[in-house]
C-alpha cells in the first residue's frame, strides 16, 4: 500500500461526494432566489423552515434506524395516533406536560415494541414496521370513530407550535434542540459509535462486544418517539387531534434522511446531513408553490429532484 | 500431439488494483496429475477459477489443446470439457443424487430428461465406490463424505478432458481418499489432464506426477514428484526457510502455571461433542484440525456468541456461561476474540481506522462522552508502535489498509483492553509474510507477558512451530492432544482424520 497517493485522492472524493447534495441544494435555492417573487426574505426561511420542522425532527429519529441498517415506516401513522393520544389526554383536563410526557412515552413504546420485533423474532423491519403503519393509522381512525378532538389549550399549542421564545418560532426551537441532542447522540457518544458499528457491519459489532440487538432497539425508540413528538407538533398546529395529520410524512422523512447522505443499507450517515434534506425538501416545495406550479406538478418534480440527488450520492 | 493441453502464457489478474495473479506461465499435460501447491493467497483458486471460465484474465492468453480461449462463462468452460470439482461443495441439498449429477448435462428427448442418463449417473457412482448411495437420496441426508463422492462421481460423469480438483478430498477419510485416487489414476489413463490442489503434502505425493509451486500469484517452479524434499517445497511456498519466519521456541511453561481458561465438557447443538481443554498464563495453545471440526465453535462458545452450551467454561475461575461478548471483554474477565474473517467479522468497513480500533473500549469512557484523548489513546499509540501498523492517517477509511495492517488494526483493538486471554481465528490467512512473523513474535511476547493465547489455525506450520500444546478437533470433539516432540506434521496430519498414519505417509 502507497500511503501517499491513495488518501488524498479518495479525500477529494469524499469531499465531492459527500458534498454533491449541498452543491444542488444551494443551486436550486438560488434558482428560486432569483426567478420566485419575494423568495429572498426572512418571512420565507422562517416559513420554510416551519414547515420542515416536523419532517426535520422525524428525520432525525429516523436517522439512527436507517445508519443501523433497518428503516421504520410507521413514523407517520405514529404521528397521527400520538396527536390523537395528545388531543383525548387535554380533552380530559390531563395537565399539558403530563399528557406530552405520556404521549413521548408511547412513542417510545411504539419502538420499542417494533425494535424488538425486528431484532429479536428477525422480522425484517420494512415487514414490521409497514404493519405498525397500517396498525397505528387504523387505531388513530377507531379511537373517536374518525372524529377529529379539537385542542383548547393555549400551554400546549403555544408549546409545540405557535408559541415563540427569543423571537423564534417554537417549532424552530424544536428542529435547534433535536439537531443538537441528535449530534450529541450520534456523533459525540459511544451510542452513536455502536449505532454506525451495527449498520456497518454487525458480525463485526457482536464479535467486539456490541450489543446490537440493543442498539437496534433504542434507535427504534428514538424515531418512535420524534415521530410523537411531530404528531404533537401537528396537532398543536391545527390545534387538533386529527387521525389522518400525519398521513404519508413516512415518505418525506426517508427522502430528507438519504437526501441528507444517510445509506439506507447503513453505516453512513449524519444528523446535521437530515436536518438539511428535510429543508431541502421544504423549500423545494415552497418554491415550486410560489413559482405557481399546481400541487400535482409539484410532487412530480420533488419526487424527480429527490430521485437525481440520490443518485449522485451514492455511496 | 498434445503434449500440453492447456497452456497459459504470462496471464496476469487483479482484483480491484491487487494482483491475484502477476504473469503467470504455466502448462500441464494430458495423462498426468499435476498438482498446484501454496499458501492461501497465492493464487490457486484464481488459477483454477480462470480455467474454468469463472473470471477471466487481464492479460495473457490461455490455450487448450493448441488453440486459444477465452471462456465468458463456466458453462463455455465445460463444452470444451474443463470441469472443475471447486472446494466449496456445490450440490443442491433438496435434489436427489441422481438429479444433482446429472443437473450438469441433461440431456433431453423432446424436451424431457432422457431416463438413460441416470444409467450412467449410476455407472459414475459406483466407479468412484459409492455403490451404497441411491440415486434416489436426497443429498442433504448424506455425510459430507458421502456428498463429496457424490461431487466426484458429478464431474467423473461429465466425461472431462481437464478435470480439476480444489481441496477435493478434504473432507475424506484416508480409504475413501483411495478410492479417488483409484479414479483419478483411471481417468489418468484415459488421457484426461488433472490438476490437483491441496495442502495435504503426503496425497499430493501419493497422487501426482509434477508439482508446481505457485507464492504471491506467481508461478515459483515446477518439477517433478520426488526432485525435492517436503523442507524444500515448504521453503519454496512461504519464500523462505521457517526459522526465519517464526520466533525461537520458548521454553515450555510450567504446569505450576496458573491454568488460565479451562473449558470442561462443553457441548453445543451437534457440532461440540463433549470438549475439555485448558490454557495456563503464558501459553500458547493451538487448535488444529481440518476444516470445520468444531474448533471455530469452541471459540464462538467461550466468547459468549453461540446460545445453548452445555458444560463448564471458566476464565481464572469466573464462571463464562451464558456471558455475552459485552460482558466478558470486560477487564474483570478479560477475553478478547480476534475472529475468523476480519472483512465480515473483525472490520467495519465504513469506518476509520481510528474508529475501528476503538470500537472495543467504547463503553469504557467517563461519562457517557466519547473517550478520544483520554488513557485509551495514549495506549493505542503505544499499540500502534508495537504492532509497527503501516497507516496514512488514522482517520483514512479502513479499506485503505493492507491485509496485514487490517489485521493488526483487529488486533490492537482488542489488546488495548489488555486482555487475560486471548483467541485468536487463523489470524494469519491470506496475510503477507513480514506481517506473518510480526504476528507470531507478538503472539510469543504477549504469551512471555502472562497472556494465554488460544490460537486456531489451518496452518500446519503455524501450530507446530508456535504452539506449546495442539487440541486436535476432528466432528467436534478433540480426537488428539499434541505436546512436545509427539508435535510434528505427521501427527497433525493423522489426528485431523483421525487415523493411523497413511502408509508411506511423509510429510
Amino acid at each position: 500500500m502507497k500511503p501517499s497517493s491513495m488518501p488524498m485522492r479518495s479525500a477529494a472524493m469524499d469531499f465531492f461526494r459527500d458534498h454533491i447534495t449541498y452543491v444542488i441544494f444551494l443551486a436550486i435555492t438560488l434558482y428560486f432566489v432569483l426567478f420566485a417573487p419575494h423568495f429572498a426574505s426572512v418571512s420565507t426561511a422562517s416559513a420554510v423552515l416551519r414547515i420542515t420542522a416536523i419532517v426535520s425532527v422525524m428525520a432525525i429519529g429516523m436517522t439512527f434506524v436507517i445508519i443501523c441498517g433497518e428503516i421504520d415506516l410507521s413514523v407517520g401513522s405514529v404521528a397521527s395516533f400520538s396527536g390523537m393520544i395528545g388531543a383525548l389526554l387535554l380533552d380530559q383536563s390531563v395537565p399539558t406536560y403530563v399528557a406530552a410526557l405520556l404521549v413521548l412515552g408511547t412513542g417510545a413504546a411504539i419502538g420499542a415494541v417494533s425494535g424488538l420485533l425486528v431484532t429479536k423474532l428477525r422480522i425484517p423491519s420494512f415487514l414490521v414496521t409497514l404493519g405498525m403503519l397500517s396498525i397505528f393509522s387504523g387505531l388513530a381512525l377507531t379511537i373517536t370513530g374518525t372524529r377529529p378532538v379539537s385542542i383548547v389549550d393555549d400551554d400546549f399549542s403555544n408549546l409545540f407550535w405557535n408559541g415563540s421564545f427569543l423571537a423564534v418560532q417554537a417549532p424552530i426551537w424544536w428542529t435547534m434542540v433535536l439537531t443538537a441532542a441528535g449530534y450529541y447522540l450520534l456523533h459525540q457518544m459511544p451510542y452513536g459509535r455502536r449505532v454506525y458499528a451495527t449498520g456497518g457491519n454487525a458480525v463485526a459489532a457482536r464479535f467486539s462486544g456490541v450489543r446490537t440487538d440493543g442498539v437496534k432497539i433504542f434507535a427504534f425508540v428514538l424515531c418512535g418517539m420524534t415521530a410523537s413528538l411531530a404528531g404533537l407538533m401537528l396537532a398543536a398546529r391545527s390545534t387538533a387531534g386529527n387521525p389522518s395529520l400525519g398521513a404519508g410524512l413516512e415518505l418525506d422523512v426517508i427522502a430528507a434522511v438519504i437526501i441528507g447522505g444517510t445509506s439506507l443499507f447503513g453505516g453512513y450517515g449524519s444528523i446535521v446531513g437530515s436536518v438539511v434534506g428535510a429543508i431541502f425538501i421544504g423549500i423545494l416545495g415552497f418554491g415550486l408553490l410560489v413559482l405557481g406550479l399546481s400541487t400535482s406538478i409539484q410532487e412530480v418534480i420533488k419526487g424527480a429532484i429527490i430521485i437525481i440527488a440520490v443518485s449522485l450520492n451514492r455511496r | 500431439m498434445a503434449d500440453r493441453y492447456v497452456e497459459l502464457k504470462s496471464v496476469s489478474k487483479s482484483y480491484g488494483g491487487v494482483p491475484a495473479l502477476t504473469a503467470v506461465d504455466f502448462r500441464c499435460e494430458p495423462g498426468r496429475v499435476h498438482a498446484i501447491l501454496g499458501e492461501n493467497g497465492a493464487g490457486k483458486s484464481t488459477l483454477m477459477k480462470l480455467l474454468a471460465g469463472v473470471i477471466q484474465p487481464d492479460a495473457g492468453t490461455i490455450s487448450i489443446g493448441g488453440q486459444t480461449v477465452r471462456f465468458s462463462s463456466p458453462r463455455e468452460a465445460a463444452e470444451q470439457g474443463t470441469v472443475c470439482m471447486f472446494q466449496e461443495l456445490s450440490l443442491m441439498p433438496h435434489l436427489s443424487v441422481g438429479d444433482n449429477i446429472v443437473l450438469a448435462a441433461p440431456r433431453t428427448r423432446m424436451g424431457m430428461i432422457e431416463r438413460s442418463v441416470y444409467r450412467e449417473a449410476r455407472e459414475a457412482l459406483d466407479l468412484v465406490g459409492a455403490k451404497s448411495i441411491p440415486l434416489g437420496a436426497r443429498v442433504s441426508g448424506l455425510s459430507l463424505s458421502e456428498r463429496q463422492l457424490v461431487e466426484i462421481a458429478k464431474a467423473v460423469f461429465r466425461k472431462p478432458k481437464l478435470l480439476i480438483l480444489d481441496e477435493a478430498t478434504s473432507a475424506l477419510t484416508s480409504e475413501l481418499v483411495e478410492t479417488v485416487f483409484g479414479v483419478l489414476r483411471m481417468l489418468k489413463e484415459q488421457g484426461v489432464a488433472i490438476l490437483f490442489i491441496s495442502h495435504r503434502m503426503h496425497e499430493v505425493d501419493a497422487i501426482a506426477d509434477r508439482i508446481s509451486v505457485f507464492r504471491n500469484g506467481r508461478h515459483i517452479e515446477t518439477f517433478d514428484v520426488g526432485a525435492r524434499t517436503t523442507d524444500e517445497i515448504v521453503g519454496l511456498m512461504i519464500g523462505r526457510s521457517l526459522e526465519e519466519l517464526f520466533p525461537p521456541r520458548r521454553a515450555p511453561v510450567p504446569d505450576t502455571a496458573p491454568v488460565v481458561l479451562n473449558v470442561s465438557n462443553v457441548s453445543w447443538a451437534s457440532q461440540l461433542v463433549d470438549v475439555s481443554l485448558a490454557a495456563r498464563a503464558g501459553e500458547i495453545v493451538g487448535l488444529g484440525g481440518l476444516d470445520a471440526q468444531g474448533q471455530q465453535q469452541i471459540m464462538h462458545a467461550v466468547f459468549g456468541v453461540l446460545r445453548g452450551v452445555t458444560g463448564r467454561i471458566t476464565l481464572n475461575g469466573k464462571r463464562l456461561n451464558g456471558l455475552k461478548p459485552p460482558r466478558v471483554k470486560q477487564s474483570d474477565i478479560g477475553l478478547a476474540l480476534v475472529p475468523e474473517d476480519r472483512k465480515t467479522e473483525g472490520l467495519i468497513p465504513s469506518m476509520s481506522v481510528a474508529q475501528n480500533m476503538r470500537l472495543a473500549v467504547l463503553g469504557r469512557a467517563p461519562f457517557g462522552l466519547l473517550d478520544l484523548d483520554g488513557s485509551s489513546e495514549a495506549r493505542l499509540q503505544e499499540l500502534i508502535e508495537r504492532l509497527a501498523l503501516t497507516y496514512g492517517s488514522l482517520d483514512d477509511p479502513i479499506a485503505t489498509l493492507s491485509g496485514g495492517n487490517q489485521q493488526k488494526v483487529v488486533l490492537a483493538k482488542w489488546l488495548v483492553l489488555s486482555p487475560k486471554c486471548l483467541l485468536l481465528m487463523d489470524p494469519t490467512r491470506g496475510i503477507d509474510l513480514p506481517t506473518k512473523a510480526q504476528i507470531y513474535r507478538l503472539l510469543t511476547d504477549l504469551a512471555a507477558e502472562g497472556m494465554a493465547v488460544i490460537l486456531q489455525s489451518t496452518d500446519y506450520e503455524e501450530l507446530i512451530h508456535l504452539c506449546d500444546r495442539v487440541y486436535v478437533f476432528y466432528r467436534g470433539s478433540v480426537a488428539k492432544e499434541l505436546t512436545g516432540d509427539h508435535l510434528t506434521a505427521d501427527a497433525l496430519i493423522a489426528a485431523s482424520m483421525n487415523v493411523h498414519l497413511h502408509a508411506g505417509a511423509q510429510a
